[in-house]
């Protein structure tokens, strides 16, 4: 096993410290960031991108949008879903049209669910495969994470907590009983803490989000976090 | 459903795409992908995301995931245009140079150092210490992305500091130090 390898920091060259510093800021600026997140929502969006007549159709696209639709509504109809869960990601000739290389099976690495799952705000215990499942998903039952019911839960979260902070808290505590290693921990964890700042709980909010910097301290939702709790978000 | 309910049923992906936007853009520009192709071929790797989330089995840590499609979208996309990939060639002296009046600049020169440091890698070096140094993924998420034991990753990250370290030490003299010493 090797040993635990610290980032390079203090003994690093100076053009090297420089450049980790400004690395963070390459890439899309907000706009590009915008105009990118509509349209992939006009392409996993049937029914909106149809109204728009900008969508592209193929046969496969159906495979992914009716159970997104379903989840959407809360009911899952599994039975339309043609292919199996593959045990890793196979590359396919996707729905964009690119092939994409086969790859070998994943290298014997230390399991990095056991390694995620190890910090975080309400991963307090062992990781064990979430056993919620959606009514009528048996196929599912055996999975670690279910992605999307987590953001269909979330999603419920998101859609009440400008009126209903109360009740977004809740469900974001629901996400934390049934998906304690579930892959949106974080997102689950920001919603929590802006339901909270929205509850006046001001001091239940900041004791989570240092607790959330704690088990997160690399997270992408760092500005986020500060919006949320920033004075200006009262 | 209504456009409202859409848009608020999208939101919990809207803050994942957001939150990974800039790192797949990132991986994409490493691996080869033109400048004006980084907004299409960006787009397309979430649309890959947002289909394939069910089949996400949290084996790995959602960014691995998803650098792992950004990887394999980049490759396509280059295979399709018949360009071989490659990191611009730069003159740019690889020795400290004066501190700039203006931070942006200070940042720019620093970038083009680095980017030119990051060239005389080989890729496998190159990639694994940007994944660890500057994505700051964990050596298992290095492991995972790039298919080696987390030992290879620990050999190619301190192999590339070693490298990057004797870069840095090289010092030839600017010119503009030679015109403070007494003009042209």
């Amino acid at each position: 096993m090797s040993e635990p390898l610290e980032r390079w920091d203090h003994d690093a060259p100076k053009p090297f410290r420089a450049a980790k510093a400004a690395y963070g800021q390459l890439g899309p600026d907000a706009e590009q960031l915008e105009r990118m997140l509509e349209r992939v929502e006009q392409a996993a969006s049937l029914p909106a991108a149809a109204a728009r007549g900008g969508v592209w159709l193929g046969s496969k696209f159906w495979y992914w949008l009716l159970p997104a639709l379903c989840a959407l509504g809360g009911v899952w109809l599994w039975m339309l879903e043609p292919r199996p869960a593959p045990a890793s990601i196979v590359p396919k000739r996707d729905a964009i049209g690119h092939a994409a290389p086969a790859r070998p099976s994943a290298p014997a690495v230390p399991a990095p669910q056991r390694h995620e799952t190890k910090e975080g705000v309400g991963h307090g215990v062992p990781p064990e495969p979430a056993a919620t499942t959606a009514v009528g998903s048996a196929p599912r039952a055996k999975r670690a994470s279910d992605p999307l019911a987590e953001l269909a839960l979330l999603d419920r979260a998101r859609r009440v907590i400008g009126k209903d902070p109360a009740r977004a808290l809740a469900l974001a505590e629901e996400h934390a009983r049934h998906y304690r290693a579930g892959q949106f921990a974080e997102e689950r964890e920001l919603l929590a803490i802006e339901a909270l700042v929205r509850l006046a709980r001001r001091a239940a909010a900041e004791r989570r989000a240092r607790l959330f910097r704690r088990a997160h301290p690399n997270s992408v939702h760092a500005h986020r976090l500060g919006v949320i709790l920033s004075p200006a978000a009262r | 459903m209504t456009d409202a309910s859409q848009r608020a049923a999208w939101q919990p992906f809207a803050e994942l795409f957001r939150a990974h936007a800039p790192f797949v853009w990132r991986v994409l520009r490493r691996h080869g992908v033109a400048e004006a192709d980084l907004e299409d071929v960006c787009q397309e790797v979430f649309v890959v995301v947002c289909r394939r989330l069910s089949e996400f089995q949290g084996r790995s840590s959602l960014r691995t995931w998803i650098y792992e499609i950004a990887r394999r979208s980049a490759l396509a996309q280059r295979r399709a245009r018949l360009r071989r990939a490659a990191l611009p060639e730069s003159d740019v002296e690889l020795a400290d140079g004066a501190p700039g009046p203006d931070a942006a600049l200070e940042q720019a020169r620093a970038l083009r150092w680095l980017e030119a440091a990051l060239a005389r890698l080989s890729e496998e070096k190159r990639e694994a210490f940007v994944l660890y140094e500057l994505e700051e993924m964990t050596l298992a998420e290095v492991a995972e992305a790039q298919g080696c034991a987390i030992n290879t990753v620990h050999y190619r990250v301190t192999s590339a500091r070693t490298e990057l370290q004797a870069l840095a030490a090289r010092a030839p003299r600017p010119p503009r130090l030679r015109w403070a010493q007494g003009g042209p």
